[in-house]
Order: C-alpha cells, then structure tokens, then sequence
C-alpha cells in the first residue's frame, strides 16, 4: 500500500468533483466516488473511512446545488441519488470489510506472538512434495506404506529431502541451537538421525492415511551434532490438503530426560546398596560355613577330655583332638573375616588386586550353593595374573552375581548336566574373568536387555544384578560381555584394564 | 559289653573335620566307627550285621540326608538315623521328623547330646535285632511244619472248635487233637493264646 494512496484518493475525488460540477453529461458522474471510498480501505482507519464516505456524499450534494441549484430536473436529482446510495453502500461495505480485516489482522498478530514467542519451538514447513510422492505411489497401486517400505527402504530418506522448511521461531533457532534461519534450513537434513528412520515412516503413514496430527518422541541432533531429546507434534490442517502449511511443534525434554537418567542411575545405586543388604540371603550358607567348624571344635574337645578321663589316658588321640581344634578354629575365623569383609563395604577402595584370589574367595563365599545344587565346579584360575586396581568387594560382587545367575540357570530341572567353569587369564593389556555354565542359555535378542536394570525372566528375580555388574565393570576401566546358545548355557565374562604405570 | 561286639557308629558327613572329631569321640567310648564323605560310599559299603547307627549330616552334597534317608527305607535298610542339623533347616528338620528320624542335633551340638541320641539309636538297633532274630526263629520253626498242621494251624487260630475243623478237613477230631498237640510242640507255645500271637507275627510276611 503506497503512502501516496491519500493524495492518489483526493486527486480523483478532486477530478470528480470538477467533472460533475463542470459538465453536464446525461449520467451520474458521481458515482465514480466509490473508487475513492475502495482506495480509502487501504489507508484510512475505520472512522476516517465513514468521514471519506460522507465527504464524498457532501461533494456530490454540493456540485448538485452549483449545477442544478435553480431548477433541478427530475432527471438530475435521480442521478444524484443513485449517485449518493452507490456512495453510501460502498461506504457501508468498506466500513464492513475495514472491521473483517482488523479482526483478521489482530488473529495473525497474535498468532505471530505466539509463533515468535512461545517457548515451543514451531517449525514451518511444505509438505507439498511429500504428498504427491504419496500420491504418486498410491496411484501406482501401493496399498499401504508398509508396501512402499519394503519395495523401496530409500524413500524415507527421500521423503526428508523433499520436506521444506519455510519458518521457523525464535526458540525453534534455540532449540536446535542455530544462528538464524538458513544455517537451521540448510543443517535440516543432518537433524535427522538415523535413529529416527523409524518415526519417519510412521509420519509417512500419517500422511498416508490422510491424519491430520501425528506426535512423537524421538531423539535428534542440534545444529552442532548434540543429541537432544524433543517431543514432537506435527500438524496437517485438513483444510490444507497439498499439505503446503505443515507446523511441526517441538517441546525440547532433554533437561527432563537427563534428570530421569539421573534419577535411574540414583535408582540403580540404591539397588546396589541394597544388593549388599540381601547378600544376607548368603548368610543362611555363611552360617552354616561357621557353624561347620564350630561343631567340628566342640566335637574334638569332648572327644579329647574323654581320651584324658579314661582309666588308661591316650594322650595320642589327645593331641590329634586338640590339633584338629586349632585348625578348625582358624578356619571359623576366615569365614568371619571373609563375612566382615563383605558386609563392610562403605566406599569403594582401590588397591592392586589379583583377580584369581578375588575369584577364589567369591567362590568359597557360594560354595554351599553350588554344592546344594549338584553343580560340578571346575577353576582355571590362572597363578601369574598381573595385578589390577579395583575394589575388592566390588569385584567380588560381579563374580558372586555371575554365579548366582549361572546357579539359578542350572537350578531348572530340564538341564541335565550341571557344571560350572570360572577362570582367569591375562587378554591383552586386560585381565579377564569368565563364567560358563551349562544352563539353560538365553536367545541372542535378549543379549542386548541382559545389563538393562530391572530385566528379568525369573519370578523372584529384581533384575538388578548384571546392571550392578556392569555398573561396577564399567568404574573399573573394564567392559562386561555375555553369549549363549540357547539350551547351550551361557558364558560371561569380563576384562579390568591393568594398570598404565607399574604399582608401586 | 561283655563278649558281644562293640556297637557300630557310621558317620556320613561331607566335612572332613566334623567327620573325625566325630570319629575320634565315638571311639573315646569306645564304640566302633566307620566314616564315609558321602552317601554313595556308605551304600557301597553294604548292611552292618551287628548293633549300628548312622549320623547323617542333612545337607549333603549330591544328595540330601532327607532323599538319602527314603532311599535307604526303599532298599529295606532300617537302620536308625541320627540327623545333624545346620541353621535355617528347620522344614528339612520337620520333614525328616516326619519320616521317621530318631534325632536331630543341631550344630554345633554338645558331645554328652551326641552320645545320648546314638546310644538311643543304638538302644532301638538292638531291639529291632532281637525282634528280627525271634522272628526268624518262628519262621524255621513254621517251616518245620508238615502241611497238615499248617492246615490246622490256620483254622485253630481263626477260633475254630476241633469238631469244625475235622469237619472242614474231612478228617476224625481225634487225628485234629494229635495234629494240634504235635503242632503247639513245634512251635514251642503252650497255650492257644500264644500260638494266636505267634501267628499274627508270622503272617503278614507269609502273605497268609
Ligand atoms: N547365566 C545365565 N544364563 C541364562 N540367562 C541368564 C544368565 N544370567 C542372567 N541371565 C538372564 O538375565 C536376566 C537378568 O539377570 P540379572 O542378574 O540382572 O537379574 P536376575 O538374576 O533376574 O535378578 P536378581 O539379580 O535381582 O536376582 C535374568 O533374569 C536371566 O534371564
Ligand atoms: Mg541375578
């Protein structure tokens, strides 16, 4: 809208004015006012609209007095007010339309408030291509995307490229922390992840089948390849059907998630804590691993007295009863040690370790339950194993919970040989721990889920103990793996890195 | 203990320590021991023919004492079982209990506690013998029976008058009379009512 509109308006109505007051065509010059009153829309207010109109009006009233003033003839007065209702009408509309385009104008303005300042990021885009590559198909005879996917896997990459991005808002820019429009126009293809091949086809489908949202939640990259995790809810207005205004509204919740992964892996450190509270259930076996001795001392020392007291004292079998005493009383106080050791656990400590022995006194710690469960043990603890930092107990628990998972895998009355292998070998610049059992395995799809906390097959089970592994593994430097046949049993193992530096 | 040999103690225990304190206190009184580490060894050892006891540790390796325990009443080996219990085996206690176990000794027991509950195994060994012995001696002596008496034998004790009896056997009372004489002789009973209890003895395993 030119701002000489005004003077292009006044100078006709001027010329109008001349026009009618000066000639005296047979016809209503007048008339001619209403592309005023037209050109006046696109610059008055709507007050000023209603004073053109009626200025207009006065005009034509007033060349009809200077022309007509002494005798109006009948003919001169029509024309006049045909001349003055044209006027008015087309005042009245333009007052009409002037009010409809405020109102349309106030609704974009805050629209445009809303697109610029709200804390979703709004994506504008144009489909158009898209849909007809839809169309396109649909017209070749696909039934449905599901066809499309399996003839041509490309085309949801294709479809990418035809999507076009025509604005975007301020926290869109944020969001994928972009300069300005067109670096996020032309870094568009790269946001995509491959990850999110997935999604794309299920927007595909939505587009298919003709739906007017489709909303998810996936993760994406940002302009400088950071991964965020967003929500997302992509809108295909039904009165748009070339799908030329697409707005794709996207929530960022990668704040959100990572205070849920934090408060996961909080989680998962709870579970750890309890974990070391119900290794109490080894304490019915730690009992009886007391108990043992303990009977054994309180056996040999009636035993002994009894060889004093007989009329001919066997000071022989005497000595044997208290020398096997001392050797049971030592042994009492190792599994206490080895309990106190357990149960002491505060914050892990590192110290060179030697991962046989640490092997060697977790499997003395289940030995009851390996024996309970008929379970022929065999060891290949290698003797020369260099030595690696790590927390003892924390290394005892990884190989406590592999055996406790083999154990229970054997425990199902359809595994018919039951047998246990643990060893330990140097791999590298690692030394490694392996725990094969002959159980009952698992499918190579669930070998992915095995570390996941809170997996589990078992009715009993939480879940938690090969995340606990891993976990532990992981703060040692190491890495925790696991393979199966299924029906063949399984095998664990896991590698601590050795040392850079020799340990002083 | 004068002439007869010393009672027999067998150990069956998993822990070699225990196995030999208990080993060296049962010999202390001077009883007989033999130790075995599993049930296995024990059962290929075969029955002890004189007064014996087991003590049989009730978690074992391969087996538990409580299996171990059916199996042997399986083969017929009755000997009486002394259990050692550890913690926390309570239901396995009750179990065993349950099936006939004459004691339980929880560990860690005292010594006087171990050889009370042997000596009372032992003391039900020598009962079971001696009923064992005297029941195999009315058995040879129902053997030496003709089969004519263990005809008659068979009606008297069902409370038959001789008179029914000759009737049912086709034979004259008197011939009855001399056949229950020769019979009450055989058996080495005097009265019909000892002859009534011999027989209920014998019976259930002559599937009569
Ligand atoms: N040796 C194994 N053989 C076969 N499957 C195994 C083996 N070890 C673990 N699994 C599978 O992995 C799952 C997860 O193991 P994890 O130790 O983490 O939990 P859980 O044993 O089920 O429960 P919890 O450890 O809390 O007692 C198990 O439920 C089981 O299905
Ligand atoms: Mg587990």
């Amino acid at each position: 809208m030119s701002r000489f509109s005004p003077f292009v308006a006044m100078f006709i109505a001027v010329a109008i004015f001349a026009l009618d007051t000066l000639t005296t065509f047979d016809m209503a010059i007048a008339v001619l006012y209403v592309t005023v009153v037209l050109l006046a829309l696109s610059f008055a207010t709507k007050k000023n609209l209603l004073v053109i109109g009626a200025g207009c009006m006065g005009l034509t009233l007033l060349s009809f007095a200077v022309s007509h003033g002494e005798d109006p003839t009948s003919d001169a007065t029509a024309r006049c007010f045909v001349s003055l209702s044209a006027i008015g009408i087309t005042t009245f509309l333009a007052y009409q339309v002037k009010t409809g385009i405020a109102i349309l104008r106030e609704s974009e303005q805050r629209y445009r408030t809303i697109f610029l300042a709200t804390g979703v990021a709004i994506l504008e885009m144009d489909f158009t291509l898209v849909k007809a590559a839809v169309h396109q198909l649909k017209s070749q005879g696909f039934a449905d995307i599901r066809a499309v996917a399996a003839k041509d896997p490309s085309f949801a990459s294709k479809a990418i490229a035809m999507m076009k991005l025509t604005k975007v808002n301020n926290t869109a820019l944020t969001t994928f922390s972009a300069k300005d429009f067109n670096t996020l126009k032309a870094a568009l293809p790269t946001l995509i992840g491959e990850d999110m091949e997935g999604a794309i086809w299920a927007l595909l489908e939505a587009i298919w089948d003709g739906r007017p949202v489709y909303e998810s939640e996936t993760m994406m990259n940002d302009v400088n390849g950071d991964r965020i995790a967003i929500l997302y809810n992509v809108a295909m207005p039904a009165d748009r059907p070339l799908l030329d205004t697409v707005l794709v509204s996207i929530v960022d919740v990668t704040a959100r998630r990572q205070a849920e992964n934090e408060l996961h892996a909080a989680h998962t450190e709870l579970a750890h804590v309890t974990r070391i509270a119900t290794l109490g259930e080894l304490t019915v076996s730690i009992a009886h691993e007391v108990n043992q001795p303990l009977a054994a001392i309180v056996t040999n020392g009636g035993a002994g007295l009894r060889w004093l007291k007989r009329s001919a004292p066997d000071l022989g079998e005497v000595e044997t009863a208290m020398q096997r005493m001392i050797a049971d009383a030592g042994r009492a106080s190792e599994v206490i040690k080895r309990l106190r050791t357990l149960s002491s656990k505060t914050t892990p400590q590192a110290a060179p370790v030697n991962l046989s022995e640490i092997a060697a006194e977790s499997i003395a710690l289940v030995q009851r339950e390996i024996t309970s469960h008929k379970i022929s043990l065999r060891t290949e603890l290698a003797r020369k194993l260099p030595l690696v930092i790590g927390d003892r107990i924390q290394l005892q628990q990884v190989i406590i919970n592999l055996i406790l998972n083999a154990i229970q895998a054997m425990a199902d009355p359809a595994v018919a040989t039951r047998t246990l292998l643990i060893a330990t070998t140097r791999a590298g610049d690692a030394v490694q721990l392996n725990v094969r059992d002959s159980g009952t395995g698992f499918a190579a799809t669930k070998a992915a889920h095995l570390f996941d906390a809170f997996y589990t097959t078992k009715a009993d089970g939480m879940g938690m103990g090969l995340s606990i592994c891993r976990s532990i593994v992981t703060a040692h430097g190491g890495r925790i793996s696991a393979h199966s046949e299924p029906g063949n049993g399984a095998s664990f193992e896991f590698t601590i890195p050795l040392q850079e530096e020799p340990v002083s | 203990m004068t002439g007869t040999p010393s009672p027999l103690v067998f150990v069956v225990d998993d822990d070699v320590s225990l196995r030999e304190a208990l080993g060296s206190l049962f010999r202390s009184v001077g009883m007989q021991v033999e130790l075995f580490g599993s049930p296995a060894e024990f059962l290929a050892r075969g029955p002890a023919t004189c007064e014996s006891c087991l003590v049989l540790d009730i978690r074992l390796p391969g087996v538990s004492g409580l299996d171990f325990q059916t199996q042997l009443a399986k083969r017929g080996n009755t000997i009486p079982i002394v259990f050692m219990t550890g913690h926390g085996d309570v239901p396995m206690s009750v179990r065993a209990m349950k099936a006939g176990a004459l004691d339980f000794l929880m560990k860690p027991f005292r010594d006087q506690d171990m050889l009370d509950a042997v000596s009372n195994a032992l003391a039900l060994d020598r009962e079971r013998r001696a009923a064992e012995s005297e029941l195999s001696t009315l058995r040879a002596r129902y053997d030496s029976l003709t089969a004519r008496e263990r005809e008659v034998i068979a009606l008297v004790t069902t409370g038959l008058m001789n008179k029914q009896i000759a009737g049912q056997l086709g034979v004259s009372e008197i011939t009855v009379k001399i056949h229950r004489g020769h019979l009450m002789e055989k058996m080495g009973v005097r009265t019909l009512a000892e002859l009534v209890k011999i027989y209920q003895m014998l019976r259930p395993e002559r599937g009569i």
